[in-house]
């Protein structure tokens, strides 16, 4: 293969961490999302490979996963725990290439093209990663290896758990023609739909048309899936994917109609917002507020801060007068999102302006403190005044 | 109506009214120029509701009338015809439609009714009205138009603030990065303050002519602001809000001060500028020593630039560096021969002018390097 590409999914990562750290739970249906008698609209992150023999699978609602599987462990989940775990993960993938392109905290490529003749061909170097990953972190991976990022993708999702598939160039027709149209990059339910009102079921199908005719009905989209059901991809495996936003929402689990409690939320997720800008270096130069209503409709505005930030206050400011602007009289809210776009590096220079408020250093200094308590006690161990009241028990 | 009209005079006037059409406006009559008779010939008007032109030129008026017609295809239809005598007659059964005859050429296009056409914005009776030189204007508003903010952060900065008290007209725009202020001594009148937009800004430097002597008239209400040049009207709503206040941000004192030769720095800039303007960072520093400035730029990928420019300097050395694209901003717009360079330390503005001038002054901000 001219460049191999290994891509490395995890298998039930929430899950199996939980299992890792609870060993009681092994061998039962785990389930993460939250607590199906409180977390009522939550919905599954992860199950775990017991509970997918119930019918449980991700996003599906936690209440429907509960009828599914009453016995099932329902957990919250401990993001900063995958977190750390994460981090080991990517850490053993950097042993063998610096080619490594995190596609979330539980899967990446990997480009081996360059460190063959260190680790030996690629099908070796995966053989080890999945064994270094078993061994030292007592969870298991899924792999697969092929000429491109998309097959690499593909192969790994074939089997799991423990998946080792290899996809050579001389078997992508064999595997890509049978499978459906879904399974290309880009192909959601309405392409799918379009596609099948074709005539067209499956990837070979698809790959047999001439490619004016897909150009033709689905614009520039349409000549990459002609590519995709060819088994051609031209991307190469990006280093440092540049994050293009920050963004963080949560879903009531009863409609908000009082503001103070919506404003309360909001300047959480600023929070925690400016606290993600800050540990990546980012300075954000627009803000989105997202709302849904409780009859699912949902809106979001968007607008210019007025000098780029990563400090709480100015993203929440800007978010409440995207708001003001919004009409929420008696209308349940079901979910808020406070968002940051067109990021530019902090870590660099920095033109002064004039209208930077003059306890702009002074603010920088108290979150870069908040930041390191943080870091060492952990997420929440210092909070704004205004955020403690709703965790004081009995109050809120 | 009918008229006649010289080619050139016709396609000039039509391309200056034309810069005030909203052609992205989904009224089609915004995306047309009124074309009415009077008494001198025939008055050209567009607006987009924010901001109009009005354009008077001399023509034969054979009978008089009103009509919409569409402003990029007229527009271009006139320039491409050839230099000859130019007919517009409205169509007798149908005033909507016009024949437009230039030799054998005919054309044949359909307006709108005049009566819907949008009022441009205007004037009150009671506006206080000032008059400048044309050349003076320009010069003044090219300037400071350089620091008008591009982004509509804060819409008050997106345009330029226009102030008189007592003698004395000013200009003063700022965004945020740098502030330039330009004033003139005028004939004593009414106190004023207006926020022009910038797009008119704009369209009136193009307007104005460097050279001419013509006084130009200058009317200001609460709500918009109209500028009279040899027959061209220009008319803009003002921008609402307060402007900052920009005094504050000028500095009174510094610590290092330096005169080099203009032209020469300017030069050194436009050099540094071709080194870092592919590198994204735009970045030169400045060594301000006893004899001069050491000027340096550096890009990752191509090289380094390293350059000196020898002048008095009194006080503090200081190193500080720049956006080069705000000193150039403000340096291509300077013609004295010698400027001051007052500097109050790597974080704070520098402050720029002409050597012996009192009436124009630019400050930039540095970047801080982390």
């Amino acid at each position: 293969m001219e460049t191999p590409i290994i891509h490395v999914d995890m298998d039930a990562f929430f899950a199996s961490v939980e299992v890792r750290e609870n060993p009681q739970y092994r061998g039962k249906p785990v389930i993460i999302g939250g607590d199906p008698r409180r977390d009522v609209r939550s919905v599954v992150s992860t199950a775990s490979y017991e509970a997918r023999k119930f019918g449980v699978h991700s996003a599906m609602p936690l209440m429907q996963a509960y009828r599914l599987c009453p016995q099932g462990i329902f957990l919250r989940g401990n993001m900063s725990l995958y977190g750390e775990v994460s981090k080991e993960i990517m850490a053993i993938f950097a042993r063998y290439t610096p080619l490594v392109e995190p596609l979330s905290v539980d899967e990446a490529f990997l480009d081996v093209s360059g460190c063959q003749w260190l680790f030996g061909p690629p099908e070796e170097i995966a053989a080890s990663i999945q064994k270094d990953i078993e061994e030292e972190l007592e969870l298991t991976a899924s792999v697969g290896i092929a000429p491109n990022k998309f097959l690499a993708k593909l192969a790994s999702d074939l089997k799991k758990p423990r998946g080792f598939t290899v996809i050579r160039p001389g078997e992508i027709e064999e595997v890509l023609n049978p499978l459906p149209v879904e399974k290309l990059w880009g192909v959601g339910e309405k392409t799918a739909l379009k596609l099948r009102s074709m005539g067209i079921d499956t990837v070979g199908q698809l790959a047999s048309l001439p490619e004016k005719l897909l150009t033709a009905a689905f614009g520039k989209s349409g000549r990459a899936l002609w590519y995709l059901a060819r088994g051609e991809d031209f991307r190469a495996v990006e280093v440092s994917r540049a994050a293009k936003s920050v963004s963080r929402e949560t879903t009531f689990s009863r409609d908000v109609t009082d503001m103070d409690k919506l404003y309360a939320v909001i300047l959480e997720l600023a929070e925690d917002v400016a606290t993600t800008l800050r540990a990546s270096g980012f300075l954000a130069e627009k803000v989105t507020l997202k709302l849904r209503y409780g009859n699912f409709e949902t809106i979001t505005r968007q607008g210019p801060l007025p000098a780029p930030a990563c400090l709480t206050m100015p993203i929440y400011h800007k978010i409440l007068e995207l708001l003001a602007k919004v009409d929420t009289r008696g209308r349940g809210i079901r979910l808020v999102g406070v968002g940051t776009s067109n990021l530019i590096n902090n870590r660099g220079n920095r033109q002064l302006s004039f209208f930077e408020s003059p306890g702009l250093d002074r603010e920088e200094k108290i979150a870069e403190a908040v930041d390191k308590v943080s870091a060492r006690y952990g997420i929440g161990a210092i909070k704004r005044a205004a955020l403690l009241k709703k965790d004081r028990p009995g109050k809120g | 109506m009918n008229i006649l009209c010289e080619k050139s005079v016709l396609a000039a006037a039509l391309s200056l009214t034309q810069r005030a059409v909203a052609l992205r406006s989904p009224l089609p009559n915004l995306k047309g120029i009124l074309l009415e008779t009077g008494e001198q010939g025939l008055i050209l008007s567009a607006t987009d509701l924010e901001f109009g032109i009005t354009c008077q030129v001399e023509t034969k008026v054979i009978e008089h009338g009103s009509v919409v017609l569409p402003a990029k295809i007229l527009t271009e239809f006139v320039r491409k015809l050839p230099e000859d005598l130019v007919e517009l007659k409205t169509n007798p059964e149908n005033p909507l439609q016009v024949h437009i005859t230039c030799g054998s050429i005919k054309f044949d296009l359909s307006g709108y009714a005049p009566d819907e056409f949008p009022n441009l914005p205007r004037v009150k009776e009671d506006a206080i009205s000032i008059t400048v030189n044309e050349g003076l204007l320009r010069e003044m508003l090219t300037q400071t138009e350089v620091a008008v903010a591009r982004e509509d952060t804060r819409p008050v900065l997106a345009g330029l603030l226009m102030e008189v008290e007592k003698t004395k007209l000013k200009f003063i725009a700022t965004d945020g990065h740098r502030l330039a202020f330009r004033q003139a001594v005028i004939p004593e009148t009414q106190e004023l303050k207006a926020i022009i937009p910038g797009r008119a800004v704009q369209e009136l430097i193009k307007i104005l002519d460097p050279d001419m002597g013509e006084d130009v008239t200058v009317k200001v209400d609460n709500s918009n602001i109209a500028f009279d040049v040899k027959g061209v009207a220009l008319s803009s709503r003002l921008v609402e809000g307060k402007y900052p206040p920009y005094q504050q941000i000028i500095p009174t004192d510094y610590k290092t001060a330096a005169v080099v030769d203009s032209a020469e720095l300017t030069a050194a800039l436009e050099r540094a500028e071709i080194l870092v303007r592919d590198g994204g960072n735009n970045l030169v520093k400045f060594d301000v020593g006893e004899n001069g400035i050491r000027l340096s730029a550096y890009s990752q990928d191509i090289g380094s630039i390293d350059d000196f420019i020898s002048g008095g300097v009194e006080g503090e050395p200081v190193e500080i560096r720049f956006n080069v694209r705000l000193l150039l901003d403000c340096f291509r717009n300077i013609k004295d021969s010698e400027v001051n360079i007052d500097l109050t330390g790597e974080f704070s503005p520098c402050m720029i002018r002409p050597v012996g001038e009192h009436n124009y002054l630019h400050l930039v901000l540095p970047v801080r390097v982390s």
